[in-house]
């Protein structure tokens, strides 16, 4: 168990770093992942039943990681247009970034095959952990994450 | 011993029925198009979007095929508030209308008819007809891997598995087809959803999908096996004649009826329809639902969909990774829905009710 039972699907990644990317969010700012903190990041799409599931539980994560962070949430819609997502976004307000992979050229380079997928990236953006399915992030614990992330960085020597 | 003259008559009208009808799968279903008269529908497309800023633009496909044997394009007219112009797609020939209208438009409309004669298809795999082989620059274009279909990796793996043994084109594009039907499908139980393109299919074991989806998956199968194949981009605009329900469109409102088929060319054959995507939809879908793969009705579409289809349904285009022109953003995967920007956003094509459009079919007196 990693990070309380709800993240039992999380599982080591051992490929070490993938491409850094830069990607609009619903109103066309550009983003990149933020660097200093460890990461969730999360694919989804909006016609995806379970990633709908899974998107407020994602928002509760985030408020609670505010107050025990330092852990950010960055999610990407994948193979879909704005309009969608605004909607989702309308009915599901969230605090963390939500950006647009139109093309899926980011969720290719990130290996993705299916929806959801859900990386854990230590402070120096390197994915340390990997869930290819749907979570329970109300059953993970912030503290918990962040000690495995932390010690998966160690085991695996820093930023490779 | 009498005769009951009045019941050989009804015999003799009942066996006159029965050779009139199509051959008869197992347990008397029935699915078993064949070539014979020409239909006409004219089928409409309409689009109207909400101006809230910037300048419009929409990309309606309409058919561009036009194959001897089953499928003509008659015409393509539109009448729009806008600047309309009718657009290709260099590398396949897709054709769409493409409409444009200035930021001032607050209320932009298009209406796109087009008049199409088809009829069904069946090959006779055991009689090679004697076809052409294709060209070389054809052959390669429908052998090559594309964006959401590649050819090599674990694409070209599992072909290899599932033809092995196979010694003909015809036997491996079957093995193929059989495997398609055999180990796709839809489970609500799978947690995680696809993200469409077939080696992420492959890869992730989550072989559910809908139709472009498994013929894509056929058709990439078939190019890793080197075979030429390509799907064909459609949209169902009438019933099945066979009773299918799950097979035809359920009303003149044929707005979300999209379909796409497949086709192999085989040596001597030409190309062949395929569609084991209907397979699958037929097991899911038809009354009362999630049937068996025995089940007679799935048998009896099984059984034929290896070189045949009923060709309710219109044929738009066989691309892929189609450029917008005028447009910034990306290429569609494949263009089977309208499309439209505001203010150089993309809408969402999925969603007729908030990007509004609408498709109805009418099938014209015959000629």
């Amino acid at each position: 168990m990693v990070a309380g039972a709800g993240a039992a699907e999380l599982q080591p990644w051992r490929e070490g770093r993938l491409p850094a990317f830069s990607l609009p969010d619903t109103a066309g700012a550009r983003a990149e992942l933020p660097a200093g903190a460890p990461v969730v990041l999360h694919f989804f799409a909006t016609w995806c039943e379970p990633c709908r599931v899974e998107f407020p539980a994602l928002q509760r994560l985030a408020a609670r990681a505010s107050t025990s962070g330092p852990l950010k949430v960055v999610a990407v819609s994948v193979g879909e247009v704005a309009a969608p997502v605004r909607k989702l976004l309308a009915a599901v307000p969230v605090d963390f970034p939500v950006l647009l992979d139109e093309d899926r050229a980011v969720a290719r380079a990130w290996k993705v095959d299916t929806l959801p997928t859900s990386y854990v990236l230590d402070e120096n953006l390197v994915p340390r952990l990997v869930a290819q399915t749907d979570l329970a992030w109300d059953e993970v614990s912030v503290e918990s994450l962040l000690q495995t992330i932390r010690a998966a960085a160690a085991a695996n020597g820093g930023t490779k | 011993m009498t005769v009951d003259r009045r019941n050989v008559l009804k015999a003799g009208a009942a066996m006159a029925a029965a050779a009139a009808l199509p051959r008869l799968a197992s347990a008397e279903v029935a699915f078993a198009p064949q070539p014979g008269a020409w239909r006409e529908f004219e089928v409409t497309t309409r689009v109207e979007i909400d101006n809230r800023g910037g300048r419009v633009q929409a990309w309606v496909p309409v058919p561009a095929v036009n194959e001897s044997a089953w499928f003509r394009t008659l015409d393509n007219r539109w009448t729009t508030n806008g600047d309309a112009a009718l657009a290709n797609d260099t590398a396949y020939g897709a054709a769409m209308v493409h409409v444009q209208w200035p930021a001032a438009e607050a209320k932009p409309v298009a209406e796109i008819v087009s008049r199409i004669a088809v009829r069904d298809r069946a090959v006779d795999l055991a009689r090679p007809a004697g076809a052409a082989p294709l060209a070389p620059a054809e052959r390669a274009l429908w052998l090559k891997g594309t964006e959401l279909i590649p050819v090599d990796g674990i694409v070209k793996e599992t072909s290899d598995r599932i033809v092995k043994g196979a010694d003909t084109d015809v036997a491996r594009a079957r093995a193929i087809y059989e495997w398609i039907v055999d180990n796709t499908f839809r489970d609500a139980r799978v947690r995680g959803c696809g993200i469409g393109d077939i080696a992420a299919m492959l890869r992730s074991g989550n072989l559910g999908g809908k139709c472009a989806d498994l013929n894509a998956l056929y058709v990439g199968l078939a190019r890793a096996a080197g075979i030429p194949a390509r799907d064909v981009y459609g949209i169902r605009v009438a019933p099945s004649r066979f009773g299918y329900k799950s097979l035809g469109a359920g009303s003149a409102n044929i707005t979300k009826a999209q379909h796409c088929r497949a086709e192999v060319y085989l040596s001597g054959l030409g190309w062949v329809p395929v569609d084991p995507a209907d397979v699958r939809k037929v097991v899911l879908e038809e009354p009362p639902t999630n049937l068996a793969i025995d089940d007679p009705k799935v048998v009896a579409v099984r059984k034929t969909l290896f070189g045949a289809w009923e060709t309710n349904w219109l044929a738009y285009n066989f691309a892929h990774d189609v450029a917008l022109p005028g447009s910034s953003g990306h290429r569609v995967g494949f263009l089977m829905y309208p499309q439209a920007e505001v203010a150089d956003a993309r809408l969402d094509c999925l969603d007729p009710d908030s990007f509004r459009y609408t498709i109805t079919s009418k099938e014209l007196p015959a000629a």
